[in-house]
C-alpha cells in the first residue's frame, strides 16, 4: 500500500423499482441482465409495499422470479419493506406490518436457504421523512415500526447469523427535507444498536426544472450547478460515517440519481443524458473519497421513469457506459488514490491498483466544452495503460476504444478510462476506433 | 488586526476528505461578532468598546437602513462605530433591506446612492485609509421570504451590482490597488437550495465587485417538539450539539466554490439556536451548553477553513459562551499552526485543537460536547505533556472561568470548554 492509497470498499448496486416487472418478467429481461452484470452489481435494492411490487402472499412465484433476477446477477437482494397503508401509530397496524416482514423472511430462508438469506438486506421503510414517497411518518412512529419488523427478521434469522450483526437498516431518508440528518443521528442514538447493519440515505441534486421555485432560468447554468454539487455525497457521507463513528454500521447511499422532478420527461434530461453520466461518474469518485460501502443507483432497469440506465429491451443510456467503465477499472477491494487535479477543477480521478497488477484510472470531465489533457500530467506516468476507453458526445452514446497516445480529449461532458487491463477481461470489449 | 486576505487551502480535493485537515493548517479564523440591529440599543462608545471586547471580536457585522447616512440613526451609528474603533475591531456595515419595487431602476439607484452616501459619509467622519479597511455587506438573509419577500437572485445581482460598484467608486482613491471589501449575500442557512446562492453569487456576479461570501448557520429554530423536532430535552439537545459538525462541512463546500477567486470565507452569523424569544434561545445559547456549542463550531471552521466567524450574540456579557470564546480567542491565533488529533478514547465526545504560536507556545482549546462527566488523562493525550495550566467552564463552575494545574487529569463536569496550556502563556 502507497501512502495515500486506500482500499476501495465501495460496492456498486442499483435499483429495481418501478421497472421491476421488466427486470424481472420482461421479455428483455435476459439482455437486461447481462448488460446489469457488466456494472458488477453486489447488492440490488429492490422492493415490497410499493411501487406495484409484486405481493409476496398472493402472488409468490412474480415475488420468487423478481429476487432470482437479482440472484442471476451475482448480487444479494436489499428488500425494502417501503410502507404500509394503515395508521402508523396503531400498534395493531404495526404488528400486522411486521408479521407481513417477517413472513417473506421465513419464505425466503424455506426457498433460497436459510444461510444464504441470513446475508441478505432488509430495509425497513422508504424514505419515512417524505409525505409523497414514505407518508410522513414521525420519527417516534417510525422507531416503532422498524423495532417491530426488525424483531420479526431477526426472529427467523438469528440462528443463522452466528454472531454477525443483521443486515437490517433503515431509514433511507429522503435528502431533500429540512433536518433530514436528524433522522440518521436518531436512528443511530435512539434505536437498539443490535438491530441496526446499515444506515440508508438518499441523496439526489435537485428536483426543479430551469426557473421553478429558484432555479435558474438558463439550461447551462442549471446544468453547473448540479456539477457544482456532486461533493456534497462526500460531504454528507462523511457526516453520516461521523455519526455511525466506527461501530460497524454500514454507510449506504441507497438511492442517488442527478434529478427527480416529478415529471419523467424533465428529469430523464438530466438523467438520461451524457450530463447524467458525467454526473453519475463524478458522484462515484465522491462516495469512494467519503468511505461508503455500497452505492444504489436510482435506478437499473426504467421503462419511461426518466431514471434508469436501460429500457426495457436492455439498451443503455449513458450513464450506463460510464457506471460500467467505472465498475470494471475500479473494483472492490482494489487500491485507490485520487490524484491532485486543483489546477484542473473541470476534472476528477481515480487511480486503482489491484493486487492481479491490473491498473486503471477512471476520469471524468464536467465541463460541456471541448478540451485535451495531457494524461502524464494528470495522474503521472501511465506506462502501460495502453487502452483507452471514452464516452462523449463524440463517441455516438457508446464507448469507444483506442490506443492511449498520451492524450485525452474530451468532446463537452465525458467519461474515460485507461487500464492495463487485457481484453478478454469480462465487459471490457468496446468497439474501437 | 493585519489585513485580511482569502487565502486558499488545499487539503481537500487531492486526498481523502476523510483524513483531512489534522495538521499543518495555518489558523485563519478571525473571531467576530453579529450585531445586526442591536447596536442601535448602545447608549455609549464606551459601552460598545467594552461589549466588543467582552466579545473578542475582531470584527463586528451591524445592519443599517438605507437612510442611515442622512438620519436620525447616523447619531448612534457614529457612536457605535466610535467604540468598535476603540476596541480594535473592524465594522462589517451590512445593507440589510431593499427598497421596493426590486426590479425598479429608480430605487435601484437610490439604493446604490444610500449605499455610497454613507460610505461618503464616514470617510468624511473617520478618514479613508480608516474606512478602507471596512467590510460592506450588501444583504441580510435575502434568501428568506421572512425579509426580503419575493426577492430573487436575478433581483438581487441587480441591487449587488449597481450597490457594490457604487461603493466601490467612493473607495477606489484610496484602496492603492487593493480590493474593497464588499460582499454578500449574507444567507440563511435553513432555506432549501441555500448552497445555490453562493453558486450563483460567484459565478454569475461580476467577480470584480465581490470580495467576501457571507452564510449564515444556526444549529436550530424550533423547539423540543415542534416540527419533528425530538420532545425529550437531552435527546434534543445532543442531537443539535451533533451539529456542530455541519461549520466544517459548510466552510468546506462555500470554499469550494470560492476557490482561486480570491474571497474570504465568512461565517455571519452562528449560534445554536435562532429563536427570537429570549426564553427558547438563551438556554441554549447562553449556558455551558451553548459555550460547549459555539466552542465545538468554531474547532469545525478552523478545520473546515473559514477566513472569519461572527457569533450572533443577543447582548455580550460574562455568559458561559463569551466566555468560551475569549479563552479560545486568547488562546488560538490568527497565524497559529493548528492541528487537530483524534483521541481515540473520546471520540464522538470531545473535540480539541491544538495551536503552536509562532514564538513555539502550544495551547490546546477542548469542548466537550455530552451532558455526562469526562476525564481526559494525559495518557489519552501525551502531546499535552507540556501544558501544565488549565483554564475550564464547565456546569460545576459557576458560569466562571476556572485555573487550575493540569497534571494527569482533566475533569469537565458536562457540557464546557478547557484551554490547557504553559502556565507562562495563562499569565501573559
Amino acid at each position: 500500500m502507497k501512502s495515500n492509497e486506500t482500499r476501495m470498499r465501495l460496492q456498486y448496486g442499483v435499483n429495481e423499482a418501478d421497472s421491476w416487472w421488466h427486470f424481472a418478467v420482461g421479455d428483455g429481461r435476459e439482455r437486461i441482465w447481462t448488460r446489469l452484470r457488466q456494472l458488477k452489481p453486489r447488492i440490488v435494492r429492490i422492493f415490497l409495499f410499493d411501487k406495484h411490487a409484486p405481493d409476496p402472499v398472493r402472488e409468490w412465484k412474480t415475488f420468487e422470479a423478481y429476487v432470482q433476477a437479482v440472484l442471476n446477477l451475482g448480487a444479494i437482494p436489499m428488500i425494502t419493506f417501503a410502507k404500509f397503508p394503515r395508521p402508523a401509530d396503531d400498534p395493531r397496524a404495526i404488528r400486522w406490518f411486521a408479521e407481513r416482514c417477517g413472513d417473506v423472511v421465513w419464505g425466503s430462508m424455506e426457498r433460497w436457504g436459510a444461510e444464504a438469506v441470513s446475508d441478505w438486506y432488509w430495509c425497513v421503510w422508504n424514505e419515512p421523512n417524505s409525505t409523497w414517497i414514505g407518508g410522513g411518518l414521525t420519527f417516534d412512529q417510525y422507531r416503532q415500526v422498524y423495532g417491530a419488523v426488525a424483531n420479526a427478521i431477526v426472529r427467523w434469522l438469528r440462528p443463522y447469523l452466528h454472531g454477525r450483526r443483521p443486515n437490517i437498516g433503515g431509514p433511507a431518508v429522503e435528502g431533500f427535507a429540512p433536518f433530514w440528518m436528524d433522522w440518521v443521528w436518531r436512528f443511530v442514538n435512539e434505536i437498539d444498536p443490535s438491530l441496526i447493519g446499515f444506515v440508508n440515505w438518499h441523496r439526489y441534486a435537485e428536483w426543479r426544472e430551469e426557473g421553478e421555485a429558484g432555479a435558474p432560468l438558463d439550461s447551462a447554468a442549471l446544468r453547473a450547478l448540479i456539477l457544482a454539487q456532486t461533493p456534497e455525497y462526500l460531504d454528507r457521507a462523511e457526516a453520516v460515517a461521523r455519526l455511525i463513528n466506527g461501530s460497524g454500521v454500514l454507510n449506504i447511499c441507497g438511492e442517488w440519481n442527478a434529478h427527480s422532478h416529478y415529471l419523467p420527461k424533465v428529469r430523464a434530461r438530466f438523467n438520461q443524458s451524457m450530463f447524467g453520466a458525467a454526473y453519475g461518474a463524478s458522484v462515484l469518485l465522491h462516495l469512494m473519497r467519503g468511505g461508503v460501502d455500497a452505492e444504489m443507483l436510482w435506478t437499473g432497469t426504467d421503462v419511461e421513469c426518466g431514471y434508469g440506465m436501460l429500457n426495457g429491451d436492455g439498451e443503455p443510456t449513458p450513464l450506463f457506459h460510464a457506471k460500467a467503465l467505472c465498475a470494471q477499472t475500479i473494483r472492490y477491494g482494489d487500491w485507490i488514490s485520487f490524484p491532485n487535479l486543483e489546477r484542473h477543477p473541470e476534472l476528477d480521478a481515480v487511480v486503482a491498483r489491484g493486487e492481479d497488477c491490473r491498473r486503471s484510472v477512471f476520469l471524468v470531465h464536467l465541463a460541456d466544452r471541448a478540451a485535451s489533457y495531457d494524461v502524464s500530467e494528470l495522474v503521472g506516468d501511465c506506462g502501460d495503460l495502453r487502452r483507452l476507453l471514452k464516452i462523449d458526445s463524440s463517441t455516438g452514446s457508446s464507448v469507444v476504444e483506442a490506443i492511449a497516445d498520451g492524450l485525452i480529449r474530451f468532446d463537452g461532458y465525458g467519461v474515460a478510462a485507461l487500464t492495463n487491463a487485457p481484453e478478454d477481461v469480462e465487459g471490457l470489449k468496446f468497439s474501437s476506433v | 488586526m493585519g489585513v485580511i486576505a482569502p487565502q486558499e487551502i488545499s487539503l481537500l480535493s487531492s486526498e481523502s476528505a476523510a483524513a483531512a485537515p489534522q495538521k499543518g493548517q495555518r489558523m485563519r479564523l478571525r473571531y467576530g461578532l453579529s450585531e445586526d440591529n442591536l447596536w442601535s440599543e448602545c447608549v455609549s462608545a464606551h459601552d460598545v468598546s467594552a461589549r466588543v471586547s467582552q466579545a473578542a471580536a475582531q470584527i463586528v457585522r451591524l445592519s443599517v437602513d438605507d437612510e442611515c447616512a442622512d438620519s436620525d440613526s447616523w447619531r448612534k451609528f457614529e457612536t457605535y462605530l466610535t467604540g468598535v474603533l476603540a476596541a480594535g475591531a473592524v465594522p462589517m456595515v451590512t445593507f440589510s433591506k431593499f427598497g421596493r419595487p426590486y426590479d425598479d431602476e429608480g430605487a435601484i439607484r437610490w439604493f446604490a446612492g444610500c449605499a455610497s452616501g454613507l460610505v461618503r459619509r464616514c470617510i468624511d467622519r473617520w478618514g479613508p485609509e480608516t474606512v478602507r479597511e471596512w467590510f460592506w455587506c450588501l444583504g441580510n438573509e435575502p434568501n428568506t421570504e421572512w425579509r426580503n419577500a419575493g426577492l430573487t437572485l436575478d433581483l438581487y445581482r441587480s441591487l449587488y451590482e449597481a450597490a457594490a460598484e457604487s461603493i466601490i467608486e467612493c473607495l477606489a482613491p484610496y484602496l492603492e490597488g487593493r480590493k474593497a471589501l464588499v460582499g454578500g449575500p449574507g444567507i440563511d442557512g435553513f432555506q432549501p437550495f441555500w448552497m445555490d446562492w453562493v453558486y450563483r453569487f460567484v459565478n454569475e456576479f461580476d467577480n470584480r465587485l465581490i470580495s467576501f461570501v457571507v452564510w449564515h448557520r444556526y444549529g436550530e429554530w424550533r423547539q423540543p417538539g415542534d416540527w419533528g423536532a425530538p420532545k425529550e430535552e437531552a435527546t434534543f439537545r445532543a442531537l443539535l450539539m451533533s451539529r456542530s459538525a455541519e461549520y466544517e462541512t459548510r466552510s468546506r463546500a462555500v470554499g469550494r466554490m470560492l476557490k482561486g477567486r480570491g474571497m474570504l470565507n465568512v461565517c455571519g452569523e452562528l449560534n445554536a439556536h435562532s429563536d427570537h424569544y429570549a426564553s427558547v434561545s438563551d438556554p441554549l445559547n447562553r449556558t455551558e451548553f451553548g459555550a460547549a456549542y459555539y466552542g465545538s463550531s468554531l474547532i469545525h471552521l478552523m478545520r473546515g477553513g473559514a477566513d472569519v466567524e461572527m457569533l450572533r450574540s443577543a447582548a455580550p456579557g460574562a455568559t458561559p459562551q463569551h466566555l468560551a470564546k475569549q479563552l479560545c480567542a486568547r488562546f488560538i491565533r490568527a497565524g497559529d499552526d493548528l492541528a487537530f488529533p483524534e483521541l481515540p478514547n473520546a471520540l464522538g465526545r470531545v473535540d480539541i485543537v491544538l495551536a503552536t504560536s509562532p514564538d513555539r507556545r502550544l495551547s490546546a482549546f477542548l469542548v466537550h460536547r455530552g451532558d455526562k462527566p469526562f476525564t481526559l488523562s494525559l495518557q489519552d493525550a501525551p502531546m499535552l505533556e507540556d501544558c501544565h495550566h488549565v483554564l475550564k467552564i464547565d456546569t460545576a463552575t459557576n458560569g466562571k472561568v476556572v485555573e487550575d494545574c493540569f497534571d494527569d487529569e482533566l475533569r469537565i463536569e458536562g457540557y464546557g470548554v478547557a484551554v490547557l496550556t504553559k502556565p507562562e502563556a495563562a499569565s501573559q
